[in-house]
């Protein structure tokens, strides 16, 4: 422990970067980079797997490369009897429109919850943070039957629409706003700014990195979705990824090696987004125009 | 990522529109939606000319029969149009069915894999009774497929199947013939014990096990239900039989195999380490594994599974003396329905009639199943199922003998509590068996909670 | 009452305002839904007979659920999986930002090693997991190496069965902690950083009276979506050892699927959703009323 409190953010911040051997931060590396190897283990037996014979993809101990690579379980995923580029473009399409109109909706939800006192306002994210804690299963039939009454039946409305208005959204930026000190729109306010100017030009800014891990984690949930498309979607052609596995599951058996030759292909994009989002996080702590 | 773009004045109100179209839209969506009608299904056709089209839902996959099929059916009947939904034959894909059946206007005919979801979907009202139907078609229903009771509810027959499913041993014959065994016809659990052993060997991570079974928690009680027939595990007033001693007798013989013996590939082992009985069978590492029909295809594809040996086909055990018919956990099957709110019902049953019978070619020869009807030739199925290589890969004699030939007795239940209580049983055996396996408890305990807790479930169905 | 000022009118009216396009959607994919399952919950239903089959069974459901054996045990399996899911991996997240944050070559690598479990396929980590527990995976042989003979089979153990669905648990969700964390992280004001070495405080004084507090919205976010998410856990249940062996690792959501989808009963489903549902809440608004404590917003 005594190492990792020395590792804290900015605890060293006085001091210029020094060019100089540093044995400590070699170690701590060391020593990360061992968990992180531990970590990226499935992406790499998917990796392998995907590169497989059926048979050898359960095979214990694990070899980790295959005997013999077998790029044809990618040929047959990309260029099988099924068209998976479509599937890869429905499932963007959902995932984007999906995620920028939760990004949108919650993040104007949030700073009404957070920045602002009305009356209600306590009992309405009482009841956003309870709808939470039902688990989905349950909510699938309602939620089928509530679609047929909308007409939104086998279309992608029915992904979307209920994924824009992921509840946890609401409430993971709600947190991140709440540290934002009043103090700054305060004074903007009485410099005569509307809440949408604090909102824009203050609160957004600030909260990228809330903002951003957002971004991430409701681009991964609704790119994996299952169950909804699911039993949402007949038609083979609005199919999302995760529904069009399906077809790798034989009668009787389920093909591994072209599932995850197919997880391995839809793993890009959700990589790209973390990648791109993860500069904010690095991008040095706040300096807001906080006293002290 | 244009919203975390610099906000200037015009990026806000280009977004603050977006949501405004986005708001408005739904409500439009939400509004407009109780007029909204499903696609009105075409009418029953007055002339033969006007075309028909017929929404079929199954389980198979469109390139492993049923494509094929289809392709047959409509250039036979130009005037009918079929659309093949393919839905995995699991929970959720069962869910999906369900959904679409209750929703109503959406599926004309489908397929159904489970004895108890028949028994569900047609006393709920979502099938069509077909006796009149086959009657006034020139057609007898127990003629042409021989027991029915699975498919019957209320008296009336709601399915015809399109599958005989028999189960079995798949066996190395070449295991059997280096070992000097003779290839059981008939047996008893006493020669499968001994068999079993003697085909083992090796140890630690090297050992060859005599036989294998999949998962399925109801085969923690193969032999005794195999000896006692459907409905064996409650007696006649309803409550539970497990007291009978050949629960006792097979819940033990399975126990001794793989923890004394060690002569049967633990359970344990199976589970937590996915097994598959394919591939362990056919590299192998077992002798003998419990299976149906499906696993004919593993056998004869070479590519996936590379091997030499022979594959034969043995029976199930008797448990007791005397006994002459081992039920089988298999049974007639792949269910064809026809949805009750169908406005074509006359094109569903034409189209159930010809995959069951003349036009089921392509699900025997890509499908792997054996037709139910019973006037579908034998010889046909061998030829197609086994496929060219089959003097090399089969023992073709006992394929005959025990698949195709033997009279198909299920012991699935038929039973009205029975088969309300089946899955929630299986889930009690399940884990009170896992419980004598790992050590947590004995014999004589295991069988006295499964009692106890069967009984529980029983009374509550009744 | 007093007088509104108009300061007060123009926060009441952003407030509703911001919030409607929410709302809106809140009450027509959301609320609609939940109060829909509310009304099965004291109902008997077994979906294929349609909305018209839908039979009142006032409190029928609840009754049942009291000597269902299925249920209790499921419920308490579900408090112990959260109560040690939750903690190891918000810990262990913390440990990765902290890590992350500052001292370590390659963060950008690292970072994005650490999320990995988070976003592949729970199929992929649950091989990986049957592979080092397997009877000569590398656990065992260190068992063995200790000098235990037969080391048991860990995920058909009813004593290992759970703790290994924990750890599949921590491993997949730490990465997720981590990220929370580190978006908290560079909240934290550098001044207050400062203000503390002035004083004299070391990096012990400075985690714990400056960061620990800082980020304490973030931890009470994550111990409440992670509470949630863990009574969500299924998959590696269904996967690994099918709530097995015996009722070890039944899991409430196992068991309510098995109860929806198996066998068909919506009502009793929906009852334990919500009993599961009311003790959410109840451990939620006890941390609500505690989070003036130790949350500093």
């Amino acid at each position: 422990m005594g190492q990792l409190l020395t590792a804290l953010p900015a605890a060293s911040s006085k001091v210029p970067p020094r060019k100089t051997f540093e044995p400590v931060k070699i170690l701590l590396t060391l020593f990360a980079l061992g968990i992180g190897l531990f970590m990226v283990m499935p992406l790499v037996w998917m990796i392998s797997a995907s590169l497989k014979s059926e048979v050898e993809v359960f095979q214990y101990p694990i070899r980790w490369i295959p005997e013999t690579i077998r790029w044809s379980n990618y040929q047959e995923v990309w260029a099988g009897m099924y068209p998976f580029g479509i599937f890869y473009l429905n499932s963007l399409k959902v995932t984007i429109i999906s995620v920028t109109g939760l990004l949108i909706t919650s993040s104007l939800a949030a700073y009404s919850f957070a920045k602002l006192d009305y009356p209600g306002r306590d009992f309405l994210f009482v009841a956003y943070l309870s709808t939470m804690m039902i688990p989905p299963q349950v909510l699938l039939v309602p939620r089928f039957i509530l679609f047929r009454q909308f007409g939104i039946l086998n279309t992608h409305w029915a992904l979307i629409l209920p994924g824009i208005f992921i509840i946890f959204g609401v409430f993971l930026l709600r947190q991140f706003f709440s540290t934002i000190p009043n103090e700054l729109s305060e004074s903007a306010l009485i410099d005569g700014a509307s809440h949408l100017t604090i909102w824009s030009r203050i609160i957004m800014p600030l909260a990228k990195p809330a903002l951003v891990s957002l971004l991430i984690v409701s681009f991964v949930w609704r790119w994996n979705d299952y169950e909804e498309p699911l039993i949402f979607l007949n038609t083979k052609e609005l199919f999302t990824i995760p529904v069009a596995m399906t077809l790798f599951i034989d009668e009787f058996e389920t093909r591994y090696s072209l599932i995850m030759a197919a997880t391995v292909s839809a793993i890009l994009p959700v990589l790209v987004v973390f990648l791109a989002g993860q500069r904010f996080f690095v991008q040095g702590v706040v300096t807001s125009g906080l006293k002290g | 990522m244009t919203m975390i773009c610099n906000f200037k004045e015009v990026c806000m109100r280009r977004i603050l529109l977006t949501v405004l179209v986005i708001m408005v839209a739904s409500t439009l969506v939400w509004a407009g939606g109780g007029q909204q009608t499903q696609p009105a299904a075409p009418a029953t056709p007055a002339a033969a000319a006007e075309p028909v089209t017929l929404r079929v839902w199954g389980g198979v996959p469109e390139e492993n029969g049923p494509g094929d099929l289809i392709r047959a059916f409509e250039a036979a009947n130009p005037n009918i149009k079929v659309e093949y939904t393919r839905f995995v034959n699991d929970d959720q894909g069962n869910l999906r069915l369900d959904t679409a059946l209750v929703a109503g206007g959406q599926v004309d005919v489908y397929f159904t894999y489970r004895n108890d979801n028949l028994v569900r979907r047609a006393s709920s009202g979502n099938a069509l009774a077909l006796d009149s139907i086959a009657t006034a078609d020139g057609m007898n229903l127990a003629q042409a497929f021989g027991d029915l009771t699975y498919a019957t509810v209320n008296g009336g027959v709601y399915a015809i199947p399109t599958n005989k499913g028999p189960q079995f041993f798949m066996v190395n014959k070449d295991m059997f013939d280096a070992a000097g065994i003779p290839l059981p016809t008939s047996w008893t659990a006493a020669d499968y014990r001994r068999i079993a052993n003697q085909l083992s060997s090796g140890t630690g991570q090297d050992r060859i096990y005599g036989v294998m079974y999949p998962n399925w928690p109801q085969l923690f009680l193969l032999g005794a239900q195999s000896a006692l027939g459907p409905n064996g595990f409650l007696k006649a007033d309803g409550t539970s039989n497990f007291t009978d001693p050949l629960f006792r007798e097979f819940i033990e013989l399975r126990r001794t195999m793989q923890y004394d013996d060690r002569s049967e590939v633990p359970y344990v082992e199976v589970v937590s380490q996915n097994l598959s009985d394919a591939t362990e069978f056919l590299t192998e590492q077992v002798a003998m594994i419990y299976t149906g029909t499906w696993r004919v295809r593993s056998v004869r594809d070479l590519e996936t599974f590379p091997h030499d040996f022979k594959t034969a086909f043995v029976p199930l055990f008797t448990m007791k003396p005397g006994q002459t018919r081992t039920y089988n956990e298999g049974s007639l099957g792949d269910w064809a329905m026809i949805a009750r709110d169908t406005k074509v019902a006359d094109a569903a049953w034409k189209f159930i009639r010809y995959w069951a019978t003349e036009g089921s070619d392509p699900m025997v020869a890509k499908g792997g199943k054996i037709p139910a009807w019973t006037e579908y030739p034998a010889a046909k199925v061998t030829e197609v199922m086994l496929g060219p290589d089959a003097d090399k890969l089969f023992d073709i004699e006992s394929f005959e003998r025990v698949v195709l030939n033997a009279p198909l007795f299920s012991y699935q239940p038929t039973d009205p509590v029975a088969v309300t209580i089946y899955n929630d049983m299986r889930n009690v055996v399940k884990e009170e068996v896992e419980l004598l396996y790992v050590g947590r408890q004995n014999l004589d305990q295991t069988i006295q909670a499964i009692d106890r807790r069967v009984n529980t479930l029983a009374r509550s169905a009744r | 009452m007093k007088p509104l000022t108009q300061r007060q009118r123009n926060q009441w009216i952003a407030g509703y305002l911001f919030l409607l396009p929410n709302l809106l959607g809140f009450f027509a994919f959301v609320a609609v839904p939940v109060l829909f399952s509310l009304y099965l919950a004291f109902s008997r239903w077994n979906l294929l007979s349609g909305a018209a089959g839908i039979r009142f069974v006032g409190l029928d459901n609840f009754i049942t659920m009291a000597s269902d054996p299925w249920f209790i045990s499921s419920l308490v399996n579900n408090l112990v999986y959260a109560f040690f899911t939750v903690a190891f991996s918000i810990i262990i997240g913390l440990f990765m930002a902290l890590l992350l944050n500052n001292k370590v070559f390659w963060k950008g690598a690292l970072r994005t090693m650490y999320f990995v479990p988070y976003v592949v396929s729970l199929v992929a980590i649950s091989a990986i997991w049957m592979a080092i527990l397997s009877r000569f995976g590398p656990v065992s042989q260190f068992a063995r190496f200790l000098g235990i003979e037969n080391p048991p089979v860990w995920l058909m153990d009813p004593s290992f069965a759970m703790p290994a669905i924990i750890a599949l648990g921590v491993w997949n969700h730490a990465g997720y902690c981590m990220l929370i964390y580190l978006a908290a992280l560079q909240g934290v004001p550098k001044e207050l950083y400062e203000a503390a070495e002035v004083d004299g405080g070391n990096a012990r004084v400075k985690f714990f009276h400056v960061t620990l507090p800082m980020i304490s919205p973030a931890t009470f976010l994550l111990v409440i979506t992670q509470i949630i998410a863990s009574f969500r856990v299924f998959a590696p249940v269904q996967i690994l050892t099918q709530g097995g062996p015996g009722r070890s690792t039944t899991v409430l959501v196992y068991y309510i699927y098995r109860t929806a989808y198996q066998n068909y009963r919506m009502g009793y489903a929906s009852a334990m959703a919500w009993v599961m549902f009311v003790l959410i809440f109840l451990i939620t608004m006890i941390q609500w009323r505690g989070q003036k404590k130790w949350v500093n917003y």
